[in-house]
């Protein structure tokens, strides 16, 4: 029998070959593909976030493993979807106007798919408009910045949200961002790590 | 009096370096989340009024405004085929603010990306993007390298090999510091004792840090981890930031002054770390303050 705590680890590790052999392996022997995403691969990846967060491991891990991650979900993804499987929820993201910092954007966003989201990644730079354009099909929109100076684009991003009438939940962060700036500027969640936001974010979708 | 060689004076002793370009700019009107490093073509005068501003403040060097001026950086402002253009105009403004007397060091940044097989870039394909931008820095009349806020050992190590592949021009070589599990490591994970060890065997001038997140206190701290750390083998260089900034007002305020800037400093040059500069949010008054500080005991 496939063994799913191995999958985990393969993850933990980044060890793409395992992951991708142990995922064709599970599926061959036809373990459910759900189970396979929950017990193997977001097993792994919520390790893998906890470390980081703990300061435990560092970029380089964190983006090994959402690599072997990725290879799996390739071999996985037919078959969840012909299972029903539905993701946890969708994910807006995006590095919000005049910033082009992107590692801390696409950690989360890895993160996340990593805990069963789909996620749709605006890259960087991206005006509140194109937040607004995209936000009516997910239920939670992300913006990350990391300079001071561009914090009030996610301001007026959340006020065009507003004003477009979106209901998705909101959610922002990155290094210079704090709760209290979450609250004061009307966004739904703050995290300060990518693991936390996995939290927030399902709690956000709940 | 026309300088003598960098390498000589840095043996010297106290060498003062610039403070912000970025934040200096943006002061100047420039809007923040432009290209920084076209301005150099686009509005030489501003540039130039920043140099001249660190100079008359006490630097004895001013560095070439092309930190984002390599290709990948350039290209997530839509300038990727402008490296030539751009890195030539920095070093002929900073050359001719500089003169005869004061140093001009090329600045070179990080690619943004990572080496494979964390990210997209190739060592070889590093390597020549950075040798293209030095080489027109030193066509430029550069007299050594910067290299800072470096975060990954593999792009350091190429980065310098870049320099060192085109001249044998003094490199002095920097990396962004946090506090992370209760050590100081660079968001890689690498820790001190390994930048120091690896930047020193690639036989460059100086190792250091710039930039970061922390407060004054812990930028000493850092220092002397890296002095023990270099053990008088190769000389270490410090670029603290003005602390964090914060938003007040739709404004952005740092709140270190130039008093606590230059008396962390002094603490640092103390622990015999001779080449001093600032990083973000520093400005013309925090050099000053460092330089009536530092210079005023005659050494230097
Ligand atoms: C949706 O919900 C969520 C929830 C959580 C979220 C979230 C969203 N987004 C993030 N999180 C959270 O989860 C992540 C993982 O745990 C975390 O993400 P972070 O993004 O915080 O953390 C990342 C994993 C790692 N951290 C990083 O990636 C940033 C590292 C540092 C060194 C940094 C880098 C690498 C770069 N930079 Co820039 N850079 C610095 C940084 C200094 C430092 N030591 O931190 C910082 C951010 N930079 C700064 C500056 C000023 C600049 N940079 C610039 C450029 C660059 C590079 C291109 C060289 C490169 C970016 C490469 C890239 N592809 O992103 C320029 C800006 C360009 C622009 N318009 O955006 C430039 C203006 C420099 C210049 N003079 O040109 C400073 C900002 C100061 C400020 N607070 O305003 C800075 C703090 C350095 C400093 N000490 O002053 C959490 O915040």
């Amino acid at each position: 029998m496939a063994d799913l705590s191995k999958l985990s680890e393969a993850i933990i590790k980044g060890d793409q070959n395992a992951a991708a052999e142990i995922t064709k392996a599970a599926l061959e022997e036809a373990v459910e593909p759900e189970s396979i995403l929950n017990d193997g691969l977001i097993a792994g990846m919520d390790t893998i976030g906890v470390r980081f967060k703990n300061n435990e491991v560092y970029i380089p891990e964190v983006l090994i493993a959402a690599r072997a991650m990725k290879m799996a979900m390739e071999i996985l993804e037919p078959a969840l979807a012909k299972a029903g499987v539905k993701p946890v929820g969708k994910f807006l993201i995006g590095t919000v106007q005049g910033d082009l910092h992107d590692i801390g954007k696409n950690l989360v966003a890895m993160m996340m798919k990593g805990a069963g989201f789909e996620v749709i990644d605006l890259g960087v730079d991206v005006p509140p408009e194109k937040f607004v354009e995209q936000a009516a099909q997910v239920q939670l929109v992300g913006m990350s910045t990391l300079l001071t100076t561009t914090m009030p684009a996610m301001q007026k991003t959340i006020e065009a949200l507003k004003d477009a009438g979106v209901s998705a939940k909101i959610m922002i962060g990155g290094a210079p961002v704090t709760q209290d700036y979450a609250d004061k500027i009307g966004a739904n969640g703050y995290a300060s790590d990518a693991a936390s936001a996995v939290d927030v974010a399902k709690s956000l979708v709940a | 009096m026309s300088r003598i060689n960098l390498k000589d004076r840095i043996e010297q002793g106290l060498f003062l370096l610039d403070g912000a370009m970025g934040t200096q700019l943006i002061a100047r009107g420039v809007e923040p989340g432009k290209c920084n490093d076209f301005l150099n073509v686009e509005s030489p005068d501003v540039v130039s009024d920043v140099y001249k501003a660190y100079l008359d403040a006490g630097s004895d060097a001013i560095i070439t405004n092309t930190f984002g001026a390599n290709k990948f950086s350039l290209a997530r402002h839509g300038f990727g085929d402008k490296v030539d253009q751009i890195n030539a105009a920095a070093a002929k403004l900073a050359r001719d603010i500089a003169g005869e007397d004061k140093y001009v060091l090329g600045g070179l940044g990080p690619s943004g990306d990572f080496l494979q097989p964390l990210g997209n870039l190739k060592p070889d394909e590093l390597k020549q993007a950075f040798a293209e931008q030095v080489q027109t820095l030193l066509a430029g009349g550069v007299d050594g390298f910067i290299i800072e806020t470096m975060t990954a050992l593999d792009e350091i190590a190429v980065v310098i090999e870049a320099v060192k592949s085109v001249c044998d021009l003094p490199v002095l070589a920097s990396m962004s510091f946090d506090i992370a599990g209760g050590n100081f490591r660079t968001m890689m994970g690498v820790d001190v004792e390994s930048a120091v060890s690896k930047i020193a065997s690639l036989g460059v001038t100086a190792a250091g840090f710039n930039c970061g997140k922390m407060s004054l206190d812990e930028y000493v701290k850092l220092a002397e981890k890296f002095v023990s750390a270099a053990n008088r083998q190769i000389a270490v260089l410090a670029e603290p930031n003005a602390g964090l900034p914060e938003l007040v007002d739709g404004g952005v305020i740092y709140n270190v002054t130039p008093d606590d800037f230059a008396a962390a400093i002094e603490k640092i040059h103390s622990l015999g770390v001779n080449i001093i500069g600032g990083c973000c949010g520093t400005t013309p008054a925090y050099i000053e303050a460092l330089a009536k500080r530092l210079k005023s005991g005659g050494k230097g």
